[in-house]
């Protein structure tokens, strides 16, 4: 059976909610990862590992986090769409466009379920 | 360069008995005792700091226990590391102008209380709890976190309370079994005598009441087995073994100049610190309590050499409870002071609130700050028929007769440390 991305956007947000001890009712797709909540190094390994064992997948940190954003999107289109094949075209033009911001990561949670969702199709 | 005089002008906590100085002396003065079955072995008795289960759950949590309960990462912290932390904020906040004595009020900045290069020295037990981590081989690892490691390693507790309190100088984390706090707060007490510190933060706390922390002992059968709600009887010829405590303690120590100069609240004075290690059996203490004695010697010559001119008027032994423990303590204590004019009155604080191991000593000094602003020492619980008739036990509440005293610790792997104090009124 696959995965639809509305069940993988609640195991995110579950996974999510109990780390940073919030109401999982407050959380969405939208929601800012690094922007949006106390996110420190420390919470992404062990969001990585329990998204690693919530999907059964092998999570690659540098493709689910968006790691590179900043040097691959100076390298424009292609080189993003070769990097993150789990986002939407459409999102990944946001990105593209939204690189000068506040100097926050960009991530989302629903990036984080579009990952798992590709990631779990193998 | 004359070495300098260090005070305490800080202390917090978080016992058996209480978490502030107020509260433990009045649990004194009501002669409340803490000990009631263990959750996970009832035949036996501990002495549990509340609430049990999660620190951040108590009813009315002061300002330390909110900032503790609100920080998420906490959880990286076993029990005892987070007693370590707890302690160490009262501590800090009660060294703070203008604070109440009792944990009362609330900082308006956790990392201003102290100056940011105070060093911290944190006495840390270890890491027992195998059941409260069923990800474990052989278990299934896909339930542990990415940082399970950290409730493991030694040195989380310091590195929190560092974070917390926004230290940056010098951390260390201390262990040296049961005398681990008496070494720590020894270390601090050096440090500013040296003139190496003006203030050192001084924390301890320790916890085996899991499942598998307290089957350590009870395999060693080291456990008293008098029932399960019932104290250990330090001293007497009736002994059987030790009860299990936790709880941290935690003191800022600092030059009495500094101290004297921002106008701080003195608890008391340390003079003296000896240490030694029996280098022979990794259990049982040395069977003339050769090295004991040469701790004990060691700390009151530093103290006579500071300016001790009578005394000591008590000791806060170690007197654990055990055959073993008990005899060598009590034979060394008859060598030491039996034959003086005015012997020093014995107190054995582990009948009151039990065996705290890596915190014992921490937890013990505040009991006795406590005990001397109640204005009376502690009887020996359950001290019926004393092993020396030649020892001044104290056996009903009595004033203290003097200030001056020290606090006795002799661990596990034979390593003993002693500390001379002198209480301020």
């Amino acid at each position: 059976m696959t995965l639809s991305r509305d069940e993988a956007l609640q195991r995110v947000i579950d996974c999510v909610a109990e780390i940073f001890e919030r109401d999982a009712a407050e959380l969405h797709a939208r929601t800012r990862l690094m922007a949006d909540l106390p996110c420190e190094s420390i919470d992404l390994l062990e969001i990585s590992i329990r998204l690693g064992v919530a999907f059964g997948i092998s999570v690659d940190d540098e493709a689910a986090f968006l790691r590179s954003l900043r040097l691959l999107a100076d390298e424009g289109a292609a080189a993003l769409a070769r990097a993150y094949p789990h986002l939407s075209e459409q999102r990944r033009e946001e990105l593209l466009c939204r690189r000068e911001g506040d100097g926050l990561s960009p991530l989302t949670l629903g990036d984080l379920a579009d990952y798992a969702v590709w990631a779990s199709r193998g | 360069m004359t070495p300098a005089r260090v005070v305490i002008s800080g202390a917090g906590g978080c016992t058996p008995l209480g978490g502030s100085l107020v509260e433990v002396g009045a649990a004194l003065r009501a002669g409340r005792l803490p000990f009631a079955p263990s959750r996970h072995w009832p035949e036996f008795a501990v002495a549990p700091v509340e609430p049990q289960g999660d620190l951040a759950r108590a009813p009315s949590p002061d300002a330390a226990l909110r900032l503790l309960g609100g920080w998420r990462h906490r959880h990286y912290c076993h029990r005892g590391a987070q007693l370590a932390v707890l302690a160490g904020l009262r501590a800090a906040w009660d060294a703070a102008p203008g604070s109440a004595s009792g944990n009362e009020g609330r900082p308006a900045d956790w990392t201003a209380l102290l100056p940011e290069d105070t060093p911290l020295l944190l006495a840390a037990g270890p890491m027992l709890d195998v059941s409260g981590e069923p990800g474990l081989p052989p278990g299934d690892v896909n339930r542990l976190g990415a940082l399970w490691l950290l409730r493991w390693l030694p040195n989380t507790a310091t590195a929190a309370l560092c974070r917390l309190l926004g230290l940056h100088g010098e951390s260390l984390t201390v262990n040296a079994a049961c005398a681990s706090a008496l070494h720590a707060l020894g270390e601090g007490f050096r440090r500013i005598r040296r003139g190496e510190a003006v203030r050192v933060l001084v924390a301890a706390g320790d916890s085996r009441l899991s499942e598998a922390g307290l089957l350590g002992y009870a395999r060693a059968r080291t456990l008293s087995r008098r029932g399960p709600e019932c104290g250990p009887r330090p001293f007497d010829l009736a002994r059987d073994g030790f009860v299990a405590a936790e709880g941290g303690a935690a003191f800022v120590l600092e030059s009495l100049e500094a101290a004297t100069a921002r106008g701080a609240r003195i608890h008391a004075e340390i003079l003296g610190f000896g240490a030694t290690s029996d280098g022979g059996s990794l259990t049982a203490p040395d069977e003339e309590g050769r090295y004991a004695e040469r701790a004990v010697r060691a700390a009151l010559a530093e103290a006579v050499a500071a300016g001790m001119r009578e005394g000591p008027h008590w000791v806060s032994a170690h007197g654990t409870g055990t055959g073993r423990n008990d005899a060598v303590e009590a034979a060394l204590l008859e060598r030491l002071f039996a034959d003086m004019a005015t012997p020093p009155a014995i107190m054995a604080l582990k009948s009151r609130q039990g065996h705290a191991s890596a915190a014992a000593g921490a937890v013990e000094l505040l009991t006795l700050l406590a005990a001397w602003r109640a204005g009376v020492m502690p009887s020996i619980a359950g001290l019926e028929r004393p092993c020396s008739a030649r020892l001044a036990f104290v056996r009903e509440e009595t004033p203290f007769a003097g200030p001056l005293g020290l606090l006795e610790n002799f661990g596990f792997g034979g390593q003993n440390a002693v500390l001379v104090v002198r209480l301020w009124t």
